[in-house]
């Protein structure tokens, strides 16, 4: 997702044994005797949730928090403070039954499952939740996902008020899709599908600030820009872990003044990360990396520059393949600061790629210009390099514009003031050569990149995500034959993909997977980082 | 004794370029119900001499010597509880510009009350009769609704009486009118001038009136101080001063006079200008200026010595007495209609 | 009198639109669309539009100025004249109501102006009025020192540094944020002395500023005045010293500063961004902020038109003291 960006806090891409290693430190018995009662205090700085209504939340911090609160189908595991990256049973009994066609997928709802308020959870709770997630009055941005569902978009276009191809039969939900799709278990476990109560989940645009939740925490109040606080669900039963009673996160404070507090112990942690990324390595000095306070993790994020094969300069393979020689990788992660992320030349995170994955498609310790001057034929035309304004976007501006004028490029740079950037840039037409851009994983399936990135048939007239109007019909097919894979093969088509399209079309020039740091007070324990989310475990976290 | 006796009176001011003496040795006396004039340029310094005598000078920076006996007591080293005590009680001084002299946000009647209150233990309203009574005693018209106007809803002229009240209303033995008639026009001026003399024959009061102008001396003084410099240059009975001059200055400063009944072609000045009192001139301050100067008035600073047979009158010159007689009657001719008292 | 009122009132009036549609035009011309922006994602074209229609933003600009207006009037015609309430419509990034958003912020930004006008003229007056009695003496060269100081550094720079002096080393105040004086968020301080406490930093960033600025004002203003000659009327009817001070020369010293606080509390609640940022206070120049970067024109326009309305309010009232207090113009 691009959105996410703006509540993206930095992520490094350490490795597994990191990973490993920092999960037995922080795996920890079952200290709920201790922490009963506990109240945790977090901050969120500089930002907001966007929502709290499952239809509509659609950024890191909200899908954080809605992983402590919300029961879906299938879901990842954090029980006994350990993180499982599969996809495993979490209101449903167990994985579901696909059809041999991959149309139909059965699911069936385990009994005894209560919201917070006491009411059941049924199979009715999930289709109510994707009736509304369709409702033309919720506009939720998940329908642009689920055109394959049966009777979806009907809704969506005021056609039909309820989903044809979702049912509920007593115990069981089915989902009729128009055609077989991989990736549609992933899809399941985003937030959206959260199972609600209907009845306290009214339809409404403005999004509901509080409702009841089937997971460990549910949403007891929310002050909009001021705070949100989640409590125990007093009737989970689930294997998920929840540490302490009450967690209190103030909005919107101060980056400066949220990282001193949690140096104080005012704060437990900020949430989105190291509120302060200049303080970096100062803590990797004094705590260490991943050891007690302060935690770098990769996040399934890529950074790029995005390179207009539509307009001339970049219309040629070879000029394209130029600037991937000619870049100057680590001076631009350095912009993020100590620990900021890690240098790629895939468009896909790694893990994504199902095992096949090279760093060093292209050089990573540096520009050479010469080689990305021959490579390049030995001419380069005009550049319109697009930029949004900032601590990091403006000096990797620089950056790259010389890096582009040592290759030979006539470089013209052109400001703007975030979002925007992307919204100009989106105009088919746009006179746009070259601009930085980030996606983060929407769900772990590498179609959620590729379909939406580089598949020349989304390109529209405008609010177009494809910045590179990249549109390859070998590309194009193949993304369609790893679209119809299923299993550790798809994750594998995935991966090749990638290596193909950057070896032989390099339609962006891939700088960074971001890393996230995360910081947290003196008396905090049971840090726990979810890879799937890109971000900490809420549940695990306890005062000493 | 008298009611003021001011002995070698002496104010320095240090500033920033050096100490300036404006005020170098002044004597006179007034007794009470007496009217004495001061005279002189500006920069005299007559009326830092009164405001030395009230205590009113900036206390930072500045040296008073000598004496200022008020009906025996020395004001120069009494305490500063004492000079409240005095100030607009026993003494009262009015100033030169009543447009300013007044605080624009009290009104007059509250500004009287005050100089009432400050003294007397009385309650307001009699405070306030009180003031009712004096402004009309100075003409004020329609008093009762005046009193509660502001200072801004007076003319100059009115304001000048409101002052003369605030001063006698406590019923002072001595009034300072400093230059109180220049900032207003002729007509007026004449209007303040006769008030001042009714009141104080009717408070049977002492004034002291410092004034460049030598008509007002002539009106209202019994007794005149002309001052040059920071010192006295020459004193006496005014009919003494007028009649018969000893002073080169004083003659400089009658014959500076014009005349309704003669043609005098140029008006005659006394060349020159006044000077510094940083650095005052050596030997007599006059000299630099002095049509009569001697080789003696460049090094030697003349004392006041007895003019001809009045011991009341004294001067301070080196010419001998002949000369200053034959100057004296030489200039009154020409001032012949010159006014008398 | 009321001549001169009603007149004002028509200024306001006239100057108010004149803000409000510079403001709303200035948006319109801001290369950047808020139905995109809250559409967000891989939205069609189509999606875009229809949250283009359902925020309002595909109509003309001056239709959209006039609805905005008409928000705004406190009568309504729809079905017969009535009053109603002024509506500033609706975030156009969480889709809050405006009014509510403002009013949130509004005692915030007021406890942080307010408190801070106290102690600035708590340091200012004596300070000035001594510096003036004793010119070029230590005490006055020290606190024209401290005014070069006060005026020069930025308050971001005194509220960072200041936060993590007193709050984080030395322990003694919080490092950041508000403790509501009535209803505490949960889990959070409130209640008035809580209040306080968190407001004594900012109070003292804010106020630094100011303080050095009314204090070189008092002090010229009473030095002008100590010359005046009613000063020396005062002593010569044998007033004592702290007499002349307070009836004398404090009335008349003072009463410029009356105007000058008017003037200043409309420059103080936007100087109050910048001490609401440091220390996460959530008032009017916090939001205004992150509405900005986010693009939502209708929370930015809402602060716009609350300070406006302060502003002018404020203002009116200042002038119609300061005629009060003024004899020499209440009476023109």
């Amino acid at each position: 997702m691009r959105k996410r960006l703006w509540f993206t806090a930095p992520v490094s891409l350490i490795g597994a044994a990191a990973l490993a290693a920092a999960l037995a430190v922080t795996a920890l018995g079952s200290p709920t005797a201790r922490t009963a009662g506990q109240t945790l205090q977090l901050a969120s700085s500089a930002t907001d949730v966007d929502y709290s209504d499952p239809a509509l939340a659609y950024g890191v911090l909200s899908w954080q928090i809605e992983y402590e609160t919300c029961a879906k189908l299938i879901n990842y595991s954090d029980a006994g403070g350990k993180f499982n990256n599969e996809l495993s049973p979490d209101a449903a009994a167990g994985m579901p039954v696909i059809s041999k066609d991959g149309k139909t997928y059965t699911f069936t709802i385990r009994s005894g499952i209560k919201f917070s308020d006491g009411a059941p959870l049924t199979a009715n709770s999930f289709v109510a939740a994707m009736n509304r997630d369709a409702n033309p009055s919720m506009n939720s941005p998940v329908s642009a996902f689920m055109s394959d569902v049966v009777g979806w978009n009907d809704v969506v276009n005021k056609k039909a008020s309820k989903i044809s191809g979702v049912q509920a039969k007593g115990n069981k939900l089915i989902i009729h899709l128009t055609t077989r799709d991989g990736g549609m278990l992933d899809k399941l476990a985003m937030p959206f599908f959260c199972a609600i109560d209907p009845a306290k989940t009214p339809i409404d645009p403005q999004g509901v600030n509080s409702l009841p939740g089937a997971g460990p925490y549910y949403i007891a109040s929310r002050t909009v820009g001021k705070q949100l606080v989640l409590k125990r669900n007093p009737y989970y039963k689930g294997t998920r872990s929840h540490r302490a009673d009450t967690i209190v996160i103030t909005m919107n404070t101060n980056p400066q003044q949220t990282f001193l507090q949690i140096s104080n112990g005012t704060y437990a942690t900020d949430p989105n990360g190291l509120s302060n990324p200049s303080a970096a390595s100062q803590l990797a000095q004094q705590y260490g990396v991943n050891k007690s306070r302060f935690f770098v993790h990769p996040t399934p994020e890529t950074d790029y520059v995005a390179l207009n094969t539509s307009r001339p300069t970049f219309s040629s393979v070879a000029v394209r393949k130029g600037v991937n020689y000619g870049i100057d990788r680590p001076a631009l992660l350095r912009v993020r600061g100590f620990l900021g992320g890690k240098r790629t030349t895939e468009i896909l995170p790694e893990s994504l790629t199902g095992g096949v994955y090279n760093q060093h498609l292209y050089p990573i310790a540096g520009a050479d210009p010469s080689k990305a001057k021959s490579v390049a034929g030995g001419k380069c035309g005009n550049v319109n390099l697009w930029y949004a304004t900032g601590p990091v976007g403006t000096p990797q501006a620089g950056i790259l514009k010389y890096n582009l004028q040592q290759m030979g490029c006539n470089v013209q740079t052109r400001a703007f003031q975030g979002y925007a950037v992307y919204t100009a840039a989106g105009v088919k037409g746009a006179d746009m050569d070259a601009m930085f851009a980030g996606w983060y994983q929407d769900y772990a399936d590498g179609y959620d990149f590729f379909h939406i990135l580089l598949d020349g048939r989304t390109i529209q007239a405008s609010n177009n995500n494809n910045l590179a109007y990249f549109n390859n019909a070998t590309v194009n097919k193949k993304i369609d034959a790893a679209n119809a894979l299923t299993g550790p093969a798809r994750a594998r088509a995935w991966g090749n993909l990638d290596i193909y399209t950057m070896k032989n079309f390099a339609p962006w020039a891939p700088i960074d997977n971001r890393s996230i740091r995360d910081y947290i007070g003196p008396r905090v324990a049971g840090y726990l980082f979810m890879p799937a989310w890109g971000s900490l475990d809420l549940g695990t976290l306890y005062l000493k | 004794m008298p009611l003021l006796e001011v002995k070698d009176l002496k104010t320095y001011f240090t500033t920033g370029d050096g100490v300036v003496k404006a005020v170098d040795g002044v004597s006179f006396s007034i007794e009470k119900g007496e009217t004495l004039g001061i005279v002189g340029e500006s920069g005299s310094g007559k009326s830092v001499t009164c405001l030395t005598i009230m205590g009113l000078n900036a206390r930072r920076n500045t040296m008073s010597m000598g004496q200022a006996l008020f009906n025996g007591e020395d004001l120069l080293t009494a305490s500063q509880e004492r000079l409240r005590e005095i100030r607009g009680n026993d003494i009262a001084m009015i100033f030169q510009d009543p447009m300013t002299s007044l605080n624009p946000v009290h009104t007059v009647g509250t500004q009287l009350v005050e100089a009432v209150t400050l003294h007397r233990d009385v309650p307001k309203k009699e405070a306030r009769t009180r003031a009712l009574d004096l402004l009309k005693q100075v003409g004020i018209p329609r008093a009762e609704r005046r009193i509660d106007d502001y200072p801004h809803q007076f003319s100059g002229g009115m304001r000048q009486r409101v002052m003369i009240a605030m001063a006698l209303i406590n019923n002072p033995e001595l009034l300072i009118a400093d230059e109180p008639t220049t900032a207003l026009d002729v007509t007026t001026q004449a209007q303040i001038l006769s008030l001042i003399e009714k009141l104080q024959a009717d408070y049977n009061s002492a004034v002291i009136m410092i004034t460049h102008d030598l008509g007002v001396i002539a009106e209202i003084a019994d007794d005149v101080v002309v001052m040059y410099a920071a010192e006295v240059a020459e004193k006496g009975p005014v009919n003494r001063i007028f009649r018969s001059p000893h002073h080169p200055y004083t003659w400089g400063l009658m014959g500076s006079l014009p005349r309704l009944d003669a043609d005098l072609g140029r008006l005659s000045q006394i060349q020159g200008q006044p000077p510094s009192l940083l650095r005052p001139p050596s030997g007599c301050r006059f000299h630099p200026r002095c049509p009569h100067v001697m080789d003696v008035c460049r090094t030697t600073d003349p004392q006041l010595a007895p003019a001809g047979d009045d011991p009341r009158h004294l001067q301070a010159c080196h010419l001998d007495e002949e000369t200053k007689q034959r100057e004296s009657a030489r200039l009154l001719g020409t001032l012949a209609g010159a006014p008398t008292p | 009198m009321i001549r001169y009122i009603i007149r004002r009132l028509i200024f306001s009036v006239g100057m108010f639109v004149t803000v409000t549609l510079i403001g709303f035009v200035l948006f319109y011309l801001i290369p950047a669309d808020p139905a995109k922006f809250a559409c967000g994602r891989a939205c069609t074209p189509e999606m875009v539009a229809k949250v283009a229609h359902y925020l309002g933003t595909d109509r003309p600009v001056y239709v959209q100025y006039a609805k905005f207006l008409g928000r705004l009037m406190p009568v309504s015609f729809k079905g017969g004249p009535h009053f109603k309430e002024p509506n500033l419509g609706r975030s156009f990034v969480n889709r809050q109501s405006v009014n509510w958003i403002v009013g949130q912020a509004a005692p915030v930004t007021a406890s942080l102006v307010f408190g801070g006008l106290v102690i600035w003229m708590m340091i200012a007056l004596p300070v000035g009025i001594l510096s003036a009695l004793r010119p070029r003496s230590l005490l006055d060269r020290v606190s024209m020192t401290g005014v070069l100081m006060g005026i020069s550094l930025h308050p971001v720079w005194i509220g960072l540094v200041a936060s993590w002096l007193i709050g984080y080393k030395l322990h003694l105040t919080p490092i950041a944020n508000y403790a509501n004086f009535f209803h505490p968020l949960f889990g959070q301080p409130g209640g008035p002395v809580q209040w306080a406490y968190h407001l004594i930093l900012p109070w003292c960033t804010f106020a630094i500023l100011f303080a050095a600025v009314y204090v070189r004002m008092i002090r010229a203003n009473v030095m002008e005045t100590m010359n005046e000659d009613y000063v020396r009327t005062a002593r010569a009817k044998g007033a004592p010293e702290f007499r002349v001070m307070r009836a004398h020369i404090l009335r008349n010293a003072l009463l410029p500063v009356v105007t000058m606080l008017g003037m200043d509390v409309g420059l103080a609640l936007g100087g109050a961004i910048f001490t609401e940022q440091v220390y996460s206070l959530p008032g009017l120049g916090y939001t205004s902020i992150s509405a900005l970067t986010n693009y939502d024109s209708p929370v930015v326009l809402g602060v716009l038109v609350f300070a406006c309305t302060a502003i002018i309010v404020l203002n009116l009232l200042v002038d119609l003291l300061y005629a009060w207090i003024d004899p020499r113009i209440r009476l023109s």
